[in-house]
């Protein structure tokens, strides 16, 4: 089975020198996407303080395969159907 | 070096081995010399499996009571996407299926995590020890109540820890387990389960659960020798758990 390594990089770069056997790269992409997940998870502060969160997958040769990213966006969002001017319905 | 401590030393006759077994309930439940000694007459066979060997399967129903006497033993139950879920860990001295000599039908599966020997009583023959011997009785109550509070600890664990504490917390309940079982100095002993269990006990990733170990053994709570884990401060553990061993009931045992 080829082996993955799953490298966090949330401002600090945390490098994974081990690496996860995995059967291939469907595997990998569903592993990172929890990992991610277990580690918003853990810690929510991950996204609030960095704005980003980001997985990057490589295999034996070093070579990016796929990135699972994860960021919080800041936007002015509105419900449909409401003007700018207007409040949310079930805003006070 | 890291020491393996899987029991007491198998080359004692084969009625002494039942003392692990004795010395379990007496951690908990007081027992007179004759109980202890009805426990020793028993009759009972030993039997050897290898790792990840069934002892039990979900919706059989048990006719027999082991005991572990060497090795780790774990339960486990899955989801129909295969999802697996360690639900119990059994540690040398535990009695393995207690509850089916109150239910009749095994509601999870029972696997080797290690090379384990098993002390095999007949489960007729424990009904009638246990019936007329009340201390006797209320051991094995007290045993399964112990192992229900274990499980409401990880419950807690799984549900609500972050995966640092998580896994400090099982790692110090294990080292205690094992502490107070163990005739013999423990520091330094080998933790039974590799990182693909500690996931499906934890409810982690395999990768997460390589990215804490590290978190870990940085800040000197854990060491690691090649891929296998041993404490390497329990103090540090015990602060990053959050760790009381109340859940544990060690120190439940009045006069007798």
């Amino acid at each position: 089975m080829p082996r993955y390594f799953f490298h966090v990089c949330d401002g600090a770069q945390d490098i994974d020198d081990q690496g996860h056997e995995l059967p291939d790269d469907d595997a990998a992409r569903h592993e990172a996407v929890r990992y991610g997940g277990g580690l918003i998870h853990d810690d929510p502060s991950l996204l609030l303080k960095d704005q980003e969160l980001r997985i990057n997958v490589t295999n034996n040769d070093g070579q990016l395969r796929f990135a699972v990213v994860m960021i919080s966006v800041d936007a002015d969002w509105r419900p449909a159907g409401t003007a700018r001017h207007q409040k949310p319905a079930s805003g006070a | 070096m890291l020491v393996r401590w899987m029991g007491d030393d198998p080359s004692m006759t084969k009625e002494d081995r039942l003392g692990i077994f004795i010395r379990k309930l007496l951690s908990h439940s007081p027992l007179s010399a004759d109980d202890q000694q009805a426990i020793r007459d028993l009759p009972f066979s030993i039997r050897r499996l290898e790792a990840n060997e069934h002892i039990l399967r979900e919706g059989e129903k048990a006719t027999v009571c082991p005991v572990l006497l060497q090795g780790y033993a774990y339960r486990q139950k899955t989801s129909a996407d295969g999802g697996r879920q360690i639900v119990a860990l059994k540690i040398p001295g535990d009695a393995l299926d207690f509850q089916s000599l109150y239910v009749e039908t095994a509601d999870h599966s029972l696997q080797a995590l290690t090379p384990v020997e098993l002390a095999v009583f007949s489960i007729k023959d424990f009904e009638k020890l246990v019936a007329p011997r009340p201390n006797l009785a209320r051991a094995v109550l007290v045993d399964i109540l112990i192992e229900a509070s274990i499980g409401r600890e990880w419950l807690l664990n799984i549900g609500r820890r972050n995966a640092l504490a998580r896994l400090a917390h099982l790692l110090c309940e294990i080292f205690y387990r094992v502490q107070q079982i163990a005739q013999e100095d423990v520091s330094g002993f080998e933790l039974p389960l590799t990182q693909e269990q500690l996931a499906d006990l934890l409810g982690l990733t395999p990768v997460h659960i390589n990215r804490t170990i590290k978190l870990l053994e940085d800040a000197g709570a854990v060491r690691r020798i090649s891929r296998r884990l041993t404490i390497g401060n329990l103090g540090i553990l015990r602060q990053m758990a959050d760790f009381s061993d109340l859940y544990l009931h060690r120190n439940t045992v009045s006069a007798v």
